[in-house]
């Protein structure tokens, strides 16, 4: 237990520091048009890629760069201090969730197929896990996988899809063997989203934002050199991509979150309340934003945490529901503190929706990944050892 | 390198203070009325685990360890509720270094004299002397500074602790009679809030521990109650909260150790993340225990009170809300800190 801070990092974020300044996008998302976004996500991934900042922690054949998870959120915290676009765009499924998958589980063919695809900003990824009737029971799910030959026919319907809309890939979810209903009998396997058979529908959420989507599959032909681990043992591989995304999936939120909460403190030393006195003069504002200030460094600590887990080895364990119900709860709750400090302007979302959008999209986060209550789940059974 | 586990060899300090403390000073005992004084070969006993000259200089008569080892035997401590004294001897040994006090800082690890704390209110009649001993040195913490006293505590009036599992002296500290005085954002100012930070975090981990255990064995309607989400996600919020709490302190810990330009703000939180879980699992673990939970003799309730002794000492958690956003005013250059911290 001790961190050693080493030129070479402290190099290595200079140099972060200084390309992110000079690439960054300026001009902002698209908003609700679905091939502007797509392109304007690609393109800046692309960029990254050509400056040698792709896959900061992902293996160097695959065309990653082979550094430490530390260099990752070293790169995280410099991107959040750019002001660089939002985390979770396009790219980020494929980036933070498919292809540690894949580097974890996939076959040699898959990884050299879609891994440096992904880095380019060439391939986008979306989740194929969730379906109507399978929300936080996901081990529910319907869609069936049958074996015909060298492919596997797909048949069901998936929801709440996150950018399935702009996506080339999926994590596809399938029951393969109905005569079990549980865990047992399913298989991941990485669906083609272009592929005959596959109907795609956006939702438009509460954000007002087309952000997931359910998506058809009519006798869709998938073939078996996709299955990722195998075939009916595809629960594992779910967690392990689940995994990802409770614990080191979180490391662009959470510096864009870190620095979100810097700019509403400025914010409230900075405007007047309505008797012309600073807002953070007031007692409850103060001590609210020191509260809020106190869990966000702790929520870094807690990414710490987790590298050091990590670097151990092997997939993240069940702790990565801590660190998910944390970093969800926390951002809601920084969300909420932001509307009651906007006041009336938070009403106007012409005004301030970068704390609008926000905190409107914060009611994803705790739902996403798995609920709050299915987090605690996992944390009373798998951590504490709790009776199911 | 980024590690924020223990080493093999914290490792061993963990085992060997936690097997001591668990055998000689458990829980349990804090069930009579009045909590036993620990006694001279106990005290001994802890002064040969190297606990009070750990984190000084071996020509100091210290192990050349540093905070982040302190953080690992006080969160120990906190998990038995162990006398905030031990503490007080740590800190006192620094303080007795700082300033020169050679055969003060060498009793004091060597077990031969004991320290015990003074929680200072803001004026000197409010000052609480805690598990208060003949011949004890005092040290004395508040919002604004830390200090050493041989003497100069005068008992003013009668105390009923709201923790009885420590002794209250309340009466006048005389200010003029500290042998070393430090003030607020010191090092050693620092340290305390952050080892008072590491026992609130060991109060934490100690509520959820005995809570889980409870709810894996105690039955309602059929089944351990801990298969009950409302009990089964109460438990999980005290794992979060005491893990979270954890991390920040050992973050904090570090920046201390390394002279990190940002431990003030670090110190700060892990204070008031540590403060929060501290009293929400003393909460939590009450409210599981049930009934039993609310008796005397259950120990779920000497987290929580406890915790208000640990909130009190140095700042509050209005008070490190207050220095949070002060801190946060300086802009925090990551690069420049980290570069004093490479060289």
């Amino acid at each position: 237990m001790k961190t050693e801070i080493n030129r070479a990092d402290v190099e290595f974020r200079e140099q972060v520091r200084t390309w992110l300044e000079e690439n960054r996008p300026r001009e902002p998302r698209p908003h609700n048009d679905f091939a502007a976004e797509r392109a304007y996500d690609c393109a800046w991934q692309r960029r990254q890629y050509d400056g040698g900042w792709a896959g900061i922690g992902w293996p160097l054949e695959y065309g990653g760069r082979g550094l430490s998870l530390l260099r990752q959120l070293i790169w995280f915290e410099e991107y959040a201090r750019a002001k660089c676009p939002p985390p979770i765009d396009a790219c980020w499924l494929g980036l933070n969730h498919a292809g540690p998958t894949l580097i974890a589980l996939g076959t040699e063919q898959q990884k050299k197929k879609h891994l440096p695809a992904v880095l380019r900003g060439d391939e986008v990824w979306c989740q194929g896990f969730s379906e109507p009737n399978a929300g936080s029971d996901l081990a529910s799910i319907r869609t069936r996988g049958v074996i015909d030959g060298d492919y596997l026919v797909v048949t069901g319907q998936k929801t709440w899809t996150s950018f399935a809309h702009l996506s080339d890939y999926q994590e596809l979810l399938v029951r393969t063997d109905p005569s079990t209903s549980r865990h047992t009998g399913l298989t991941w396997i990485i669906g083609d989203m272009h592929a005959p058979g596959v109907t795609v529908r956006p939702i438009r959420s509460l954000t007002g934002a087309y952000h997931n989507c359910e998506v058809f599959y009519d006798e869709v032909r998938i073939p078996l050199v996709n299955v990722v681990g195998e075939i009916n043992r595809g629960w594992s591989v779910a967690m392990a991509t689940l995994g990802f995304e409770r614990g080191t999936a979180g490391f662009g939120e959470s510096n864009e979150l870190a620095v979100l909460l810097d700019e509403l403190i400025d914010h409230a030393r900075t405007t007047a309340d309505d008797n012309g006195r600073p807002l953070i003069a007031n007692e409850a504002i103060a001590r609210d934003l020191g509260q809020a200030k106190a869990e966000v460094q702790a929520l870094q600590a807690l990414n710490r945490l987790t590298i050091s887990r990590a670097e151990g080895g092997g997939p993240p364990g069940a702790e990565g529901s801590i660190v998910r119900l944390f970093m969800s709860e926390l951002e809601k709750s920084v969300g909420r503190l932001a509307m009651e400090i906007l006041g009336v302007r938070g009403l106007n979302r012409l005004d301030h929706d970068k704390w609008t959008h926000y905190y409107l999209f914060s009611f994803c986060q705790t739902i996403a990944g798995g609920t709050s209550e299915i987090q605690r789940n996992i944390i009373g059974e798998r951590l504490l050892g709790l009776p199911r | 390198m980024l590690n924020m586990l223990p080493t093999d060899e914290q490792t061993q300090i963990i085992d060997s203070v936690r097997g001591f403390l668990r055998s000689e000073l458990p829980l349990e005992q804090l069930r009579n009325r009045v909590a036993p004084e620990v006694s001279d070969s106990q005290w001994r006993a802890v002064a040969e685990l190297g606990i009070f000259g750990m984190g000084l200089a071996e020509s100091a008569g210290g192990i050349d360890f540093g905070a982040t080892e302190e953080i690992l035997v006080m969160r120990e401590c906190g998990r038995v509720v162990a006398t905030p004294s031990f503490m007080a001897t740590i800190l006192a040994a620094h303080l007795a270094h700082a300033c020169s006090q050679t055969s003060w800082c060498r009793a004091l690890i060597s077990g031969e004299r004991r320290a015990s704390l003074v929680i200072a209110g803001p004026d000197s009649h409010a000052a609480l002397l805690v598990d208060g001993r003949d011949n004890n040195l005092l040290v004395a913490i508040d919002s604004s500074s830390i200090a050493l006293f041989e003497s100069g505590f005068e008992p003013l009036r009668a105390t009923n602790s709201l923790d009885e599992s420590i002794t209250l002296q309340s009466g006048r500290l005389d200010r003029r009679a500290s042998a070393c005085k430090l003030p607020y954002s010191s090092p050693l100012w620092l340290r305390a809030s952050l080892l008072l930070a590491a026992q609130l975090v060991g109060l934490a981990e100690g509520a959820r521990d005995l809570t889980v255990d409870y709810a894996k064995t105690r039955q309602q309607f059929g089944k351990p109650i801990g298969a009950f989400q409302a009990v089964k996600h109460r438990c999980a919020d005290m794992a979060m909260l005491a893990e979270v709490a954890w991390a920040q302190t050992v973050v904090a810990a570090h920046a201390l150790d390394a002279g990190a330009t940002d431990a003030p703000l670090q110190v700060s939180c892990a204070k008031l993340m540590a403060t929060t879980a501290a009293h929400r699992n003393g909460d939590h673990a009450i409210q599981v225990h049930g009934g039993i939970g609310y008796q005397a003799e259950c120990d779920a309730h000497h987290f929580m009170k406890r915790s208000h002794v640990y909130d009190q000492a140095g700042g509050n958690r209005r008070h490190q809300a207050h220095s949070i956003l002060e801190a946060s005013r300086k802009p925090q250059e990551n690069i420049a800190c980290m570069r004093s911290m490479a060289r």
